[in-house]
């Protein structure tokens, strides 16, 4: 079996491609990686990091003479670093030093260390490249060393320092250079022995031996297995002792901060399980998830939820509480609807943009729609487009001009926002769904659309 | 002013394998001197 739809997102590796084929993803082994893909079958590695859930399993269902056709478990959903969370990074660096370790007592490697070769299966993360392993050579220092910490241990740093950082991750899809990341922490961390050796060391002999008039190959330094083991498990150590920024959030504390009654935020509750009650999503969305206090309603009643907000505070706080309890079906993600995750990469499909991968039978608006028309001063039609575009039933609250959080929006902006009525947002929302129905909240003065019917597919 | 070298010729990973050169040499020294304490070690509770 082969097909023409590669993904854009494989062409890099000559030992092998992933395309899909009727809803299915399939690996391509190609002849360049046939060994390594042998190894990684009878040494064993492949059946004991599959046990361990640290690698997505596959099935081979084709063989030739030097290459194979394996097909992959299905990953629903991907995310990419730029829109992780600190610890999500975090989770994700050590994630790929375990598979590491674990590679070395099977006599293989990994030739690379990007962070696109981890996909989170919920608040798990899992490696999805088995076209990464490759056998390990005798004293043969880690290929994927400068990589590593130009994709996790660098980013990590520097998020700590300012969460700014992140938008690097998406402008740098190669990893953040070494010598960036050594100028941009502050000198103490020199004094931090982990923090000297492989950020600013690194960077510095990167600098001296990058521009070389040589052309002959200088000679490989010789790391011996047990040094290159003791080496990982120092920056396991200290990326696992890494605490995530103290950030200041805009909405972390919303649910403690709000114009809520506990009856009506019940209440509240309710009409959401009500309304993804008749629905039974397959897949929702709940944009503007905060911690996600809705998102664990939508998953009662949907097999994944895709919780995305704009605040790292709120999607580090949802993901540490989702991965104590192994959650595998709820998708923290950062995003920004100001201005979303692009198409990036080759073509600028490499890496496919946040609309390109939102599709969901039902998508959440509570509490958001009043902040894109005040805070982002976006035009009603465009708030109603946004949920038409996403999904075919979509719940949006509307907050009125008298309460206490509109009113906090205005407090320094001039109020040109007139338009802001039930009746204009319900009529935006109807030129994309067929149905739509004022649901009031009881004690709040909040009312939630429900709208059903939309064009969009699923 | 600000001069920048230009890498015009960049060797991507040259500086990163010697570093690993480097921190064999560490992790040789550093489990020379764990061994040491060990021994140490022992050898004081040995004599308690």
């Amino acid at each position: 079996m082969s097909s023409g739809n590669y993904l854009e997102s494989s062409f890099r590796d000559p030992a092998g491609r992933v395309f899909s084929e009727a809803g299915e993803f399939y690996r391509e082994v190609s002849p360049a990686g046939w060994s390594d893909y042998c190894l990684l079958q009878q040494s064993g590695l492949a059946r004991e990091l599959i046990r361990n859930g640290l690698l997505v399993p596959f099935e081979e269902i084709g063989r030739g003479p030097e290459n194979a056709v394996l097909l992959l478990r299905k990953l629903s959903w991907i995310s990419y670093p730029y829109e992780w969370c600190f610890e999500q990074l975090r989770d994700a660096a050590l994630l790929t030093l375990e598979v590491l370790r674990t590679s070395l007592g099977h006599g293989m490697t990994l030739k690379d260390a990007s962070a696109y070769n981890i996909a989170f299966h919920g608040a798990m993360p899992v490696f999805i490249d088995h076209g990464s392993f490759t056998a390990y050579r005798e004293n043969a220092p880690w290929q994927g060393y400068r990589q590593f910490v130009m994709h996790f241990l660098g980013p990590l740093l520097l998020l700590r320092r300012d969460d700014r950082f992140r938008s690097m991750l998406r402008s740098d899809l190669d990893g953040i250079d070494l010598d960036f990341i050594s100028r941009n922490l502050p000198r103490i961390g020199y004094l931090r022995f982990p923090e000297l050796l492989h950020v600013h060391l690194h960077a510095r002999f990167q600098r001296k031996y990058s521009d070389s008039h040589r052309t002959d190959a200088p000679k490989e330094p010789r790391i011996g297995k047990s040094q290159l083991l003791w080496m990982i498990g120092e920056l396991h150590r200290f990326i696992a002792s890494l605490k995530p920024p103290r950030l200041r959030t805009e909405w972390g504390d919303y649910y403690t901060d709000n114009n809520y009654s506990t009856e009506s935020f019940i209440a509240k509750k309710a009409l959401v399980g009500d309304f993804l009650g008749a629905i039974m999503p397959e897949r929702v969305i709940d944009l503007g998830a905060n911690r996600g206090e809705f998102t664990l309603v939508a998953a009662r009643y949907a097999d994944e939820v895709i919780s995305a907000d704009i605040d790292p505070a709120a999607i580090g706080a949802l993901y540490a509480a989702l991965r104590e309890k192994k959650n595998t079906s709820i998708h923290p993600m950062i995003q920004d609807l100001n201005n979303p995750s692009p198409g990036l990469g080759i073509f600028n499909r490499e890496r496919s943009s946040f609309f390109d991968r939102a599709r969901a039978d039902a998508v959440l608006g509570l509490a958001l729609a009043h902040h894109l028309r005040v805070g982002g001063n976006w035009p009603l039609e465009r708030i109603a487009e946004l949920f038409g575009r996403i999904a075919p039933n979509a719940l949006v609250e509307f907050v009125p001009r008298e309460d206490g959080q509109f009113r906090r929006l205005l407090r320094s902006r001039p109020d040109i926002y007139s338009d802001w009525t039930l009746p204009n947002l319900t009529n935006c929302l109807k030129k994309h769904f067929r149905s739509v129905e004022p649901a009031p909240i009881p004690g709040s003065g909040r009312v939630l659309l429900r709208a059903s019917g939309g064009r969009c597919n699923p | 002013m600000t001069v920048f070298t230009v890498l015009a010729y960049i060797d991507a990973g040259t500086g990163s394998m010697l570093l690993q050169g480097v921190i064999a040499v560490l992790c040789t020294v550093v489990l020379f001197f764990r061994q040491i304490r060990h021994w140490l070690t022992g050898q004081i509770q040995r004599k308690k």
